[in-house]
């Protein structure tokens, strides 16, 4: 018995997760009051959030872009399209690199730009392989190009990681560099740029793609840049990526039985709500994304300790609100210190939360470390021990 | 060595008589030849056997060979393969006789020749022997016999040293026989042959003389003669037929296609002349003194310094290679690029430095010193271009050429008929020499050389078009990844070299960074480095193609492996799947099995998992079943701590009993109430009657009475239900008579699912169908079925309520409750009634147990209490659901007269208080609800009794009264999509509280028991909804990140064993720091200890 346990281990039981899984771990999504409202019918009538709903819409409006910035971004994004497209067709004697495609991404392409924050991201798709010298040397020939347009203007160009920013002086356009898919396998680290750094890049289109098809209600948009805005000013969010705090502006406010959008006061809410339940803890269904294959949940992206902090600061944050301390979470007012200082609303303390993530301690068989896989591998081979 | 000879022949005569049989029967197969072959086999052992040469045995040998031929013929016709078998004809001739360099088989053909009338045939024989000799070969068969087998003769020549011209001359030979002079054309021309081959001319001579002693042997074989005739015939034939093929044929002898026809044709007409002029015995050969002893291997172009390292070299691995190479054509292999060949070296050089570097090397001085000593002809230094396509056939040109002068040799020689021989004699082996010499000789010849000339030119011309082709493609290479090539100054800027950072190879000169750049390998590089989709030609080399071949190979013998493995595991998977399938619907089946047989006897009743009270054995063991898979941690700890608070078998059991007793008290209490109403009713003298025997005989009744259960499915029924009941007796001094009349249908209908109770003292557990008690949650009625008195009573009956009711009873559990429903509103007289008969009633229903009674005035309540541990307390509330009634019907409807009349008319004084007996109502309803919605679902119960134990260990927890955590449970669990295991079902409560369900503003909880929409959990404060809702957010945590056993309140649990059967968990449990692998032991303590301390963090933080 014993041994037949012994043998089987953990790694038996992640090997077990092949083809014909006996208990697959299937991750259930947290408890969701929209969904199941049905159940839970009120009691009272719903509280007048006229106040609230000002205040989150005051607040969107504070984050948009003034049509100064837009325009400015917008200029520098469309001068700098213009010659990549040329590049694409008409490479001439450019031949550091082939460019495949050019494509707008991110939060400009998207609409969800936050005012101050005037930058443009463009992903350069290479036919060729993306070494250092290849982006450098594009970089060069964007910048004389933009140049010879228009000698006046003051650029700079500024190469990294990614591939390299074009700036004026009131905006700046990220050209993140790329290359076609089955180049990727190819690709050497000592001579190119990261390959994490270029599929990120690659996911970036297809979530450019994905938003323009699902995401384009202007709620959704509003929803994220009150979410960007509260990432930024809470610590405890700062895991939560874009494309995550897209996914959950979108599922919040679509993803109803009703399936009309939700008002901007409870989709707020329900943001909180569902990062309060869980919805991006181990375990959790979470949310899977959509521009991946095989069902990836996009909080896995965050390591657990990560996944813990978000889901307290969360929840700390959802108390307030529900004790009427909702323009301290906008940034309306006061400091955001509520989601780590006890705070104290019409008589009701609210007292921040602690860490339930320990790290494991010094296990060998890394049990708690992916508690996740490990939940399925457990389950799977606990059965088929049975 | 005769005599050797000869011994050997005798052996191996008989021998081939045998082979050549079997040679035959092979043979018939197709071909006329085949007998042939057969004769030739005799014939050489017949030669052997006149003590030829030790040779002759292989050949001998090679006759059996013969055999194998027959098939070869048939399969493919092709006269190229000759040359294999001579081949080995001739290894195995130099395996017999070191020495004798050259083959044995231009021997044999002399021997053919030599021998007169018969002996021509012989020669047929011969070549046909020669021919099955060819067994490797394959080809062949296509002409007749003989000049196959000279042509063989050739091939084998070739490889020697050149011999092969001597078989050419063979050919024209016999079909000079044919034509003309037999024996002597034959003859002569036999020698020429044997001549030219230079080397193997001495042996050939050597054969010479034997012949003539062949031939008498011959003669003196008759057989052989009979034999050979035929043969002869046959023979002539064919050697006619090859004759009309003509050239064609010849050149198929010519081992290569193109040239090759030319020359042999050529060749051909050379013979003719030869043997004609030639004189026909003239040709005697004579042993040549010692020929230089220059072995020198044609195909690898090497010469070897003796014999023995001669043979070893034939006999080596490169030779063979090589040679089977050059016999598939696949000599040069069709290289990429712009490879420049050497033909003399058979060296294929990727450039034309690289040529000049071969050309001035030493191994290319070497050859070219070694050819000009044996006058072989050299090849221009100009390289071949090898190139696609046209590379094979200029291979196999150059390959030719070499034979198609030996042709012409050959062909020479016979011109000059004597002095050829002569210069043959004298001549060295190699045939070379004389056909350097030869080259201004016949006219024929020179039209070959004429000829051969041509090819060249071809060869060449072909050379610099590709030259050309080659600078053309050259120039398309554009220079690659100029970006990577850094270049490196000096302190003073000067570009001193450059470096490529693909290749990672530095040079100084500029041109040499051009050249690198258009580089292949630089190519390659930036290939793979830089543009993947950059065209680099592909030079797969021999070897190259070898490895990807070898790859290939390798390959598909791996994917034939995985494909294999794939569908082995696939097997596997399927019974694997199979198994577990089966085993899964085995479980399901014992579970419903198990389902049906304790469920189905109690049809109506709540489903039996849940019942922890139903049957005396409380279904301890049985509980975590409906869960059916109990199976991550979470679910493990959950069900471990669930075991940890549910009550211990004997608390159960003594809960029971009070209980039970206490409702069997209860109900003599009222009839003893009844009857004495009835008593008073009929005003009769005897105020109280027997009350045991009257009960005793009503039960006795009822025990008859099976009135089916029934369900009452819905909430809101009881108190309605219980309506018209209630009201028909609200009349209270009414006439009797009506009375029994609205009873009879009240307790089937209003009074849900009861029989009549069974007098027994020791209730029987296992049997069900018979109430005694209200075990099964629904109301026990006092009512009897045949009730003979006239008056209502006033106790209707007891049902159970709060945790008793609902199986939420948890360790150490002492108090549960009662509520006896009452026709009439209750009131402190009646409630002082019931105290005082009740004792006395505990009394008859168990002697044995002693209990004390008190009345709780300010409660409304009678208490009964256990003398004995557990002191387990039973409160019995009193009420009416007219209390309820009324307050329905006074909000409810207009008709406040007769409300007001009722009320005014009933009230009497000593009502007891309202809001407890409203509250007694409302646990009953709650109990009702519980049963018709908790029971029934998946893991409720068991989180409701984790919860309760929650809401008792953890004072943060308290303020949620026990009806809205069921109701929040419910809910919760409820508006789940699926069925929930434990662990995800508490997973799932935390979740709901996390998000704030209890928070101000949250929906709250509607009470489905109250008429009016009102929050169950109304009454908490906002800042015990804030702080529980914050517990709950930690705990949540808690259980995502594997502390569950933190929010239970309890150790971890090591990871399972192993299969946990139903009792197996209760004993971990038990040992669980004790048991476990011997490495977790130390671990488990420490835990242990740490534990302690977190829980009591999670309390304090959950305060």
């Amino acid at each position: 018995m014993v041994r037949g346990r012994g043998r089987g281990g953990m790694g038996r039981g992640m090997g077990r997760l092949g083809p014909f899984k006996v208990k697959p771990f299937v991750p259930r999504h947290p408890f969701d009051l929209a969904l199941c409202e049905s159940a839970f019918p009120r009691v009272k009538a719903l509280p007048d959030e006229a106040a609230f709903t000002q205040a989150l819409l005051k607040r969107n409006t504070d984050l948009s872009p003034s049509s100064h910035e837009q325009t400015s971004v917008l200029n520098l994004v469309t001068k700098i399209q213009t010659v990549m497209d040329n590049l694409v067709v008409a490479p001439g004697t450019f031949d550091a690199c082939q460019l495949e495609e050019v494509r707008q991404v991110g939060s400009f392409k998207k609409g969800t730009m936050m005012t101050g924050h005037n930058v443009a991201d463009i992903v350069v798709i290479l036919k060729t392989l993306p070494t250092r010298e290849a982006v450098e040397a594009l970089g060069i020939k964007v910048h004389e190009d933009l140049k010879s347009q228009d000698p006046h203007e003051v650029l700079s160009v500024l190469t990294n990681d990614r591939g390299f920013e074009v700036s004026s002086s009131e905006a700046t356009v990220r050209i993140l560099m790329t290359t076609v898919h089955h180049n990727l396998r190819k690709l050497d680290p000592e001579l190119h740029l990261d390959q994490k750094i270029l599929q990120s890049h690659l996911a970036a289109i297809r979530h450019s793609r994905w938003f323009e098809e699902n995401a384009h209600h202007s709620s959704i948009k509003v929803l994220i840049r009150l979410l960007r805005d509260l990432r930024n000013r809470f610590e405890g969010f700062e895991p939560l990526s874009p494309w995550m705090l897209d996914l959950l502006a979108h599922s919040s406010i679509m993803n109803n039985p009703s399936r009309q959008a939700l008002p901007i006061n409870q989709a707020y809410r329900r943001v909180l709500q569902l990062l309060a339940a869980g919805l991006f803890l181990p375990g959790s269904a979470g949310i899977s994304d959509p521009c991946e294959g095989g069902n990836i949940r996009v909080h896995t992206a965050m390591s657990l300790e990560q996944q813990d902090m978000v889901c307290l600061t969360a929840q700390t944050l959802l108390r307030v609100l529900a004790h009427g301390g909702y323009r301290r979470i906008l940034g309306l007012e006061g400091h955001g210190g509520i989601a780590t200082e006890m705070s104290v609303w019409e008589g009701v303390v609210v007292s921040p939360l602690d860490k339930a993530y320990e790290k494991p301690p010094e296990k060998k068989d890394g049990e708690e470390d992916d508690m996740e896989a490990d939940g399925g591998g457990d389950e799977a081979m606990e059965t088929a021990d049975n | 060595m005769a005599t050797n000879n000869y011994f050997g022949f005798t052996h191996s005569g008989t021998q081939y008589g045998t082979a050549g049989a079997a040679a035959y029967q092979t043979g018939q197969t197709g071909y006329a030849v085949t007998p042939t072959a057969a004769t030739a086999a005799t014939y050489t052992a017949q030669r052997a056997g006149t003590g030829y040469e030790t040779a002759y045995q292989t050949a001998a040998t090679h006759t059996t060979a013969g055999t194998y031929a027959g098939w070869y013929h048939y399969n493919l016709p092709d006269q190229e393969e000759t040359s294999i078998t001579g081949e080995g004809n001739r290894l195995k001739n130099w395996r017999t006789d070191p020495t004798v360099v050259p083959n044995c088989i231009p021997n044999q053909e002399q021997v053919g020749a030599g021998t007169p009338a018969a002996g021509t045939t012989y020669d047929y024989g011969y070549g046909r022997t020669a021919q099955t000799a060819y067994d490797s070969t394959k080809t062949y068969y296509q002409q007749p016999a003989a000049a196959a087998a000279t042509y063989s003769t050739t091939d084998t020549h070739y490889q020697a040293s050149k011999p092969a011209f001597s078989t050419s001359t063979y050919t024209a030979t016999t079909r000079q026989v044919t034509q003309a002079t037999p024996k002597a054309a034959s003859y002569s021309s036999a020698y020429t042959t044997q001549g030219t081959p230079g080397a193997s001319y001495s042996t050939g001579y050597t054969a010479a003389a034997p012949q003539t002693t062949n031939t008498t042997k011959a003669a003196a074989n008759t057989t052989y003669s009979g034999y050979d005739a035929a043969l002869y015939s046959a023979a002539t034939m064919y050697v006619a037929q090859q004759a009309q093929t003509g050239a064609g044929t010849g050149a198929a002898a010519a081992v290569t296609t193109n040239t090759g026809t030319a020359k042999s044709t050529s060749s051909w007409q050379g013979y003719k002349k030869g043997p004609m002029s030639g004189g026909m015995k003239t040709m005697k050969p004579k042993q040549p003194p010692k020929p230089q002893q220059l072995h020198y291997c044609d195909v690898c172009k090497i010469s070897c310094a003796g014999p023995q390292t001669y043979r070893e070299h034939l006999e080596g691995q490169k030779h063979k290679k090589k040679e089977s190479a050059l016999k598939l054509g696949s000599a040069p292999a069709a290289r990429g690029g712009n490879a420049l060949r050497c033909e003399l070296c058979d060296v294929t050089c990727t450039g034309s430095d690289a040529y000049a570097a071969h050309i001035r090397g030493a191994k290319h001085q070497k050859l070219v010193k070694l050819h000009t000593k044996l006058g072989k002809p050299i090849p221009s230094t100009e390289p071949v271009v090898v190139g696609g396509g046209i590379k094979t056939t200029t291979g196999t040109t150059a390959s030719t050429t070499t034979p198609v002068k030996t042709v012409t040799t050959t062909a020479a020689k016979p011109a000059i008929p004597g002095a050829a021989k002569k210069t043959v004699t004298a001549a060295p082996k190699i045939n070379f020499v004389a056909a350097g010499s030869l080259g201004t000789v016949g006219t024929a010849a020179t039209g070959i050389k004429a000829e051969i000339a041509e090819v060249k030119s071809e060869i060449k011309e072909e050379p610099v078009m590709s030259d050309s082709e080659l600078a053309l493609s050259d120039k398309d290479v554009q220079p690659v990844g100029q970006d990577y090539i850094e270049e490196i100054k000096n302190e003073e800027g000067k570009v001193i070299s450059f470096n490529c950072k693909l290749c990672e190879c530095r040079f100084n000169d500029p041109n040499a960074k051009e050249m690198h750049m258009k580089g292949r390998r630089h190519r390659l590089q930036y290939k793979k480095k830089v543009n993947p989709e950059l065209v680099v030609d592909v030079k797969p080399s021999l070897r190259q193609r070898k490895l990807q071949e070898e790859k290939l190979r390798r390959q598909q013998m791996r994917d034939e492996y995985w494909r294999r493995r794939d569908e082995e595991r696939m097997m596997e998977e399927e019974e694997r799947m199979y198994w577990e399938e089966r085993r899964r619907y085995e479980e399901e089946v014992e579970y419903f099995e198990w389902y049906r047989r304790y469920g189905r006897d109690h049809r109506g009743l709540p489903p039996p998992p849940p019942r922890p009270f139903g049957p005396g054995v409380p279904p301890l063991m049985f509980f975590p079943q409906p869960v059916r898979r109990p199976d991550s941690s979470d679910d493990r700890h959950v069900i471990a701590r669930h075991a940890e608070i549910y009550p211990k078998e004997d608390e159960l059991q003594a809960v029971q009993r009070i209980v039970s007793h206490t409702e069997k008290a209860l109900k003599f209490v009222s009839d003893h109430l009844a009857d004495m109403a009835t008593a008073a009713a009929k005003q009769t003298a005897v105020p109280k009657p027997l009350v045991g025997t009257g009960a005793k005989t009503a039960i006795g009744v009822g025990a008859k009475v099976g009135t089916p259960p029934v369900k009452t499915g819905t909430i809101g029924k009881p108190a309605p239900g219980l309506k018209p009941a209630v009201g028909t007796k609200v009349v209270p001094g009414a006439s009797p008579v009506a009375k029994p009349a609205g009873q009879g249908p009240v307790p089937s209908s209003a009074m849900t699912n009861k029989t009549e109770p069974v007098e027994k003292p020791k209730p029987d557990m296992s049997k069900e169908d018979k109430k005694e008690d209200g075990r099964d949650g629904n109301l026990f009625s006092f009512h009897r079925d045949k009730d003979d008195s006239q008056v209502p009573r006033v106790l209707k009956g007891v049902m159970r309520v709060g945790v008793l009711a609902k199986g939420l009873l948890l360790h150490g559990d002492t108090a549960v409750n009662l509520v006896v429903l009452c026709a009439e509103k209750p009131t402190r007289t009646l409630l002082n009634k019931v105290v005082e008969n009740l004792p006395k009633q505990l009394q008859v229903v168990a002697p044995e147990d002693a209990y004390k009674v008190h009345r709780k005035l300010e409660e409304s309540a009678i208490i009964v209490m256990g003398v004995k541990e557990p002191h387990i307390t039973v409160t019995i509330t009193l009420t009416s659901p007219i209390m309820r009634e009324q307050l329905l019907t006074l909000e409810g409807s207009g008709d406040s007269v007769s409300v007001s009349q009722a009320q005014a008319t009933k009230d009497p004084p000593d009502v007891l208080d309202k809001q407890k007996c409203l509250d007694a109502l409302a646990a009953l309803r709650h109990a009702k609800w519980f049963q018709a919605r908790a029971t029934g679902l998946q893991s409720c119960v068991m989180v409701i009794r984790i919860l309760r134990d929650l809401c008792q260990r953890v004072p943060t927890w308290a303020p949620l009264n026990s009806w809205a955590m069921e109701l929040l449970v419910e809910k919760v669990i409820s508006s789940a999509a699926q069925p929930l295991s434990p662990g995800d079902a508490l997973r799932r409560i935390m979740e709901a509280l996390a998000s704030g369900i209890l928070l101000p503003g949250g929906p709250g909880l509607l009470d489905p028991c109250e008429k009016d929409p009102s929050d169950a959990a109304g009454n908490m404060l906002p800042q015990q909804r804030e702080d529980i809702t914050a517990s709950a957010q930690h705990a949540l945590r808690l259980i995502a990140f594997r502390q569950i056993h933190k929010v239970l309140g309890m150790d971890p649990l090591p990871p399972p064993k192993f299969t946990r059967g139903r009792f197996n968990r209760k004993r971990r449990r038990d040992n669980s720091s004790g048991e476990g692998n011997d490495s977790e032991a130390g671990d488990g303590k420490k835990d242990k200890k740490e534990d302690v301390d977190e829980k009591m963090e999670t309390e304090k933080s959950g305060k």
